[in-house]
């Protein structure tokens, strides 16, 4: 039977998933507006910075300092994968540009199976995250609020880098026009390299804040890269409201759902999906932009 | 036909068969039992229908293992539940099945391209797995998969035999995949096969000439779907177990890598490159320093390949073919004699009557009058010009007419008909035909091959699912292609692949293609863009020939041409219809002129 | 010595010839009009001039310096910079932002307020979206970018087309002062009067090639290049060929 508090809690659950949904699909529908690249590595990347954020930790490090290195690394690794490899696919079709870069996903997810192993970790809490937090009207687990609270955070950060700095002008403006930018002086190839390196790193540091709820294993990523699809295709291509959206409209549909029927979650999700496909092709917050 | 023309045109046939008899007596030399083959082989027949899907239709899809779970689980319930006894008829039902949810998710998906319909297909497999696992697990089994399926008994009328494992069940499977490339490769070389390459290459002009590009693009999402059942419920009889790990995405991204490795535009790439892959892993496992690192290995391979060998493994070989076949290329055989290029002909002769009328056409953007209230008449037999200063909204008049978009108001009438509404395709198949400024040609298909896809709308209609017909052998679009070649003058360059051939030849290929689709009312845009002087001659002349029995607007830029090849000339002006009549008329109208210099009247200038 | 000269450039749209060996020359402080029919070449000279288009062939130099095959990031700093006919104006981005983003990387860029000067329009309406404002208004965001990156070298593509003559009036002036400042300019325009009047020089482009060059005045003295080239020209002999 539903109680409220039972409603009231997957609610929250339903935020705290929707929001690290959110940062995540972040990375990838803002490298797809503004490099017309879809990243099928993109759950690959998640994982490999869930792993890296486990091996600090492991190592003895704070978890914040597992954030740091989950983010930084999937940074680098985005970095040298535009330099290497996707600079040269931006002109060819998007076939190849999604076998390609499926194949790095492929690549990275072995990597991570040969350094640790196929069987899944358990992330333990930081001290600062364990047990419950009395909220007045309820009990709610402490890591899971304070998820909800790194996530607003570092939302508020990409929020205000696109909305506030002047590389978040330069993006924005090559979201709607790259060549234009480029006519007024800016060198778009550094934006590029930027933009893929951000949106793998919104990834890995989503893989890291994730892995103490969900745990970590190579074959994730490809759920992983699934619901991130999802989400952006509800939200929209391009736009930072269009991921929050549509990351916190998935994750509510699978929290409730999942009181509902744990099992049909994906299910409910997916028939979101398909709706928006039928009825708002270009997504809730989308413009018909690049197609 | 000749035991010679014979042999060139059943030699894959022959060589497979040649290849899969010694294959196990081959195999035990290098330590590959008949399973390992018997397994190659079924990836190899999963592969058949999705090269089809990738490499000939350019279709793109994550979502194959649905059909590989969907088509192997129907099977293997069947089988295991004493529901069939025999395993054909099993197998048969469980082909359609998957042929039936091929349906249900190419109709959902189809609807989108590119990047969204990859996703698409993901999404979808992943419900399905999901299907598996949970709502349907009474008949599935969940996670266990079904077990206990008995050996696959085979019976015709009064005999029936069982299929042991081993050398058996190494024959079934290769029977089934031989009688699988044999149909496939049917499919590639009919009219509908030829079809589906050029909804690859160019898929706006597959459609221009008259081809219902998503009716084929979904008869071919059916096929490879029934591939992957047949594929599927052969892995359950072969294991004697069907696995839930064939709904899983892995079995779809394995049959990516493997046909990618192999060569997408082969038949055969996708059992290259199961081999590869299946080998690969045996070998590697038997080497324990570089054991679990074997999927690694093939990434990297496959990243390299995609970057490097687009064609795979395949494509290295038949590129070495190609280039030892050019030296000793041979005449053609066989010459169909040259005749005249078929015409529609026209439903009613009108004489007096517009062939091509449009009546008070308008489109408005968001705040924004593109064209307004156009009036536009075109006499049978009449080269008509459109001119107009920039920004005059021609090219949305043009694109009007051809139905590449919607007027917000007015008709558009076919020798009385109305066609407003129609769209590219149909209005083709009633025998009017767009060329564009901009070529829009099938770059990978040779000359002659890139005039036989108009000519094949022209024959068979807008959808046919002809593949008991080989597509070169069709006379009369054999006869059209001809007819095509030498009007245009590039019969001696057919065999040319188009990105080999030059701009003045491309764009005499653009004008072939709208010729052999049959059209009696040609829209040529801009026929002499970016030609040089000499180009330009040569056009020119070709455009007049083609008058006899058509009739034909042109916009062009190249006033001395238009003025040189017009009957009358339409004059647009801001959206709007400035004045219409003779080249000399327009010549001598003031409004016309003062249009031209931005408004200047000429003595202001003097 | 000339501030940009071109020589033989060839450029192509795919494997469609656009330009034929065209060659210009614009001398500092000029003011040079680039005519012809529409597909005739202009605005392609104009985007492989400022590196958006290719030029297969030819040679491009700016102040001395070879700029053929630069990006276009690196000619637009190296003082030229182009307005596209499409204007191109960010439509998310405010005017003010669409300012801040020319100006971000020019070497010496104008404070906002010398702009505001200019186009006094823009100040009123500076927290407006691009998306929100007029024709006329996009067209002066469109030319302020230029401005306020303190351009040498302006290349203006169809700049008053579809305005209302009071606005191409006004922006018609802003050109003139800004050639009176010392800026070289050079424009593209379909109204031949405008044009004559703006510039001291002008080229006529026909299918690619150029057909005429010379002083203004001295086009004025061509009623038949002007009726060929710019008008709907004289009944033609039915075989002749060429530009």
């Amino acid at each position: 039977m539903f109680s409220a508090q039972l409603f009231l809690s997957q609610l929250f659950n339903g935020l705290a998933l929707g929001l690290l949904l959110a940062l995540m699909s972040m990375g990838l529908t803002i490298v797809y507006g503004t490099l017309g690249v879809v990243n099928f590595a993109h759950g690959a990347l998640f994982v490999v910075g869930g792993y890296v954020g486990y091996s600090v930790y492991a190592l003895g490090g704070s978890f914040v300092a597992a954030m740091l290195a989950g983010a930084i690394g999937t940074f680098v690794i985005g970095l040298a994968l535009e330099r290497i490899l996707i600079r040269f696919f931006y002109n060819r079709p998007a076939e190849d540009q999604i076998l390609v870069t499926f194949g790095v996903g492929i690549v990275l997810i072995e990597t991570i199976r040969s350094l640790y192993g196929g069987i899944s970790k358990t992330i333990s809490l930081p001290s600062w995250g364990q047990g419950v937090t009395n909220l007045g009207f309820m009990l709610y687990p402490t890591y899971r609020i304070e998820l909800l609270a790194i996530s607003i955070l570092i939302l508020g950060l990409v929020w205000i880098l696109l909305y506030r700095t002047k590389l978040g002008l330069i993006v924005q403006a090559g979201v709607e026009n790259m060549m234009m930018v480029n006519v007024l002086g800016i060198n778009v190839r550094r934006v590029f390299l930027f933009v893929f390196g951000s949106g793998a790193a919104a990834a890995g540091l989503a893989g890291v804040l994730a892995s103490p709820i969900l745990s970590l294993a190579p074959d994730m990523a490809s759920h992983i890269l699934v619901l991130s699809f999802v989400v952006v295709v509800i939200g929209g291509i391009g736009s930072f409201g269009g991921a929050v959206l549509g990351g916190v409209a998935a994750g509510e549909i699978l929290s409730l759902t999942s009181m509902v029927n744990p099992a049909y979650t994906d299910a409910m999700l997916f028939a979101a999906m398909a709706l928006v496909l039928i009825f708002r092709p270009q997504g809730l917050l989308g413009t018909e932009g690049r197609n | 036909m000749t035991a010679g023309g014979a042999i060139r045109r059943w030699w894959p046939e022959l060589v497979l068969f040649a290849v899969l008899v010694p294959a196990p007596y081959l195999g035990g030399f290098v330590g590959i039992g008949p399973d390992l083959l018997g397994r190659i082989l079924i990836w190899g027949l999963f592969g058949l229908g999705f090269s089809l899907l990738f490499g000939y239709a350019g279709l793109l899809s994550f979502g194959q293992s649905a059909f590989f779970g969907t088509g192997g689980f129907v099977c293997a319930y069947l089988l295991a539940e004493g529901h069939v006894q025999n395993t054909l008829i099993a197998l048969l039902v469980g082909t359609v099945a998957a042929a039936a949810a091929g349906l249900v998710i190419g109709f959902l998906t189809l609807r989108r391209t590119g990047i969204y319909f990859a996703m698409g297909t993901l999404a979808f497999a992943e419900m399905f797995y999901f299907l598996e696992n949970s709502p349907l697990k009474h008949w599935t089994r969940g996670e266990n998969g079904i077990s206990g399926i008995p050996s696959a008994q085979i019976s015709f009328g009064m005999m029936s035999f069982e299929v042991a494992s081993g050398w058996q069940m190494y024959a079934f499977i290769a029977a089934l995949f031989y009688i699988g490339f044999i149909v496939a490769r049917l499919i590639a070389g009919s009219p509908f096969g030829a079809v589906l390459t050029a909804i690859r290459g160019n898929p706006q002009r597959a459609s221009a000439v008259g081809h219902a590009i998503g009716r084929y693009k979904l008869a071919i999402f059916v096929v490879a779907a029934a591939y992957g059942g047949l594929a599927g419920g052969l892995l359950g009889i072969f294991q004697s177990y069907m696995p839930p790990d064939a709904f899983k995405l892995e079995t779809s991204a394995q049959l990516v890598m493997q046909t990618v490795i192999g060569g997408a535009g082969n038949l055969l790439g996708p059992l290259v490159g199961a081999a590869v892959w299946l080998c690969l892993y045996e070998i590697l496992q038997h080497t324990f320093a570089v054991g679990p690192y074997w999927k690694l290995i093939l990434g990297i391979v496959f990243v390299l390949l995609v970057a490097l060998l687009r064609r795979g493994l395949c494509g290295v070989v038949e590129d070495v073919f190609v280039k030892l076949a050019d030296r000793y290329k041979g005449k053609r055989i066989g010459e169909t004699s040259v005749g005249k290029l078929g015409i529609f002909a026209a439903a009613r002769s009108s004489t007096g009557s517009p062939v091509l009328q449009a009546r008070a056409l308008s489109k408005a953007y968001a705040g924004f009058q593109a064209v307004a209230e156009v009036d536009f008449s075109l006499q049978e037999g009449e080269i008509h010009g459109i001119i107009g200063p920039n920004g005059a909204g021609k090219s949305t008049f043009f694109k009007m007419l051809a139905g590449e978009i919607n007027p917000s108001s007015g008709q558009i009438l076919l020798r009385g008909d109305d066609i407003t509404a129609l769209g590219a395709t149909e209005i083709c198949q009633l025998g009017m035909s767009k060329g564009y400024q901009i070529n829009q040609l099938f770059e990978s298909l040779s000359v002659r091959e890139s005039l036989r896809i108009p000519a094949l709308a022209r024959a068979r209609g807008k959808f046919r699912f002809d593949i008991f017909r080989a597509a070169h052998r069709i006379d009369d679009v054999e006869r059209q292609v001809e007819a095509a070649l030498t009007l245009v003058q590039l019969h001696d360059r057919q065999d040319v692949l188009v990105h080999e051939l030059s701009y003045g030849e491309k764009r005499r290929l653009e004008i072939g293609l709208v010729l052999a689709t049959g059209a009696n009312i040609l829209l040529l845009d801009e026929p002499l863009a970016g030609m040089s002087p000499e180009e330009r001659a040569h056009v020119i002349k070709l455009l007049r020939s083609l008058r006899t029995g058509r009739s034909i607007v042109i916009v062009e830029h190249d006033m001395d041409a238009m003025f040189g090849l017009a009957d009358r000339i339409t004059v647009l002006c801001e959206g709007r219809l400035l004045d219409e009549g003779s080249p000399a008329h327009i010549q001598k109208s003031q409004a016309v002129q003062e249009a031209y210099l931005g408004g200047a009247k000429e003595h202001e200038l003097a | 010595m000339s501030l940009l000269e071109a020589k033989s450039i060839n450029s192509f749209y795919g494997d469609s010839h656009i330009l034929f060996d065209v060659s210009m020359t614009i001398g500092r402080n000029e003011v040079v009009a680039l005519l012809g029919r529409n597909g005739a070449g202009k605005t392609t000279t104009l985007r492989a001039l400022s590196g958006v288009v290719s030029t297969s062939s030819g040679s491009i130099s700016l102040n001395g310096k070879a700029i053929e095959g630069l990006q276009p990031y690196e000619i637009a700093r190296l003082g030229l910079q182009l307005v596209p006919e499409e204007r191109c104006v960010f439509t998310s981005l405010t005017v003010r932002q669409n300012l801040e983003l020319a100006a971000m990387s020019a070497p010496a860029a104008l404070p906002v307020q010398d702009v505001f000067n200019i186009f006094p329009r823009l100040k009123e309406r500076q927290n407006h979206k691009g998306g929100e404002l007029s024709g006329g208004e996009q067209q002066m965001v469109a030319i302020a970018r230029a401005i306020i990156r303190d351009a040498q070298i302006i290349l203006l593509d169809e700049p008053f087309e579809g305005l209302a003559p009071v606005i191409v009036r006004d922006l018609v002036n802003v050109c003139k002062s800004l050639a009176e400042d010392g800026r070289t300019i050079v424009i593209v325009e379909q109204n031949v009067l405008l044009a004559l009047a703006l510039a001291d020089r002008c080229y006529v482009l026909n299918n690619g090639h150029v057909v005429f060059q010379g002083a203004s005045a001295q086009l004025r003295d061509e009623p038949f290049v002007i009726r060929r080239y710019l008008g709907v020209g004289i009944a033609p002999d039915v075989e002749r060929s060429g530009p």
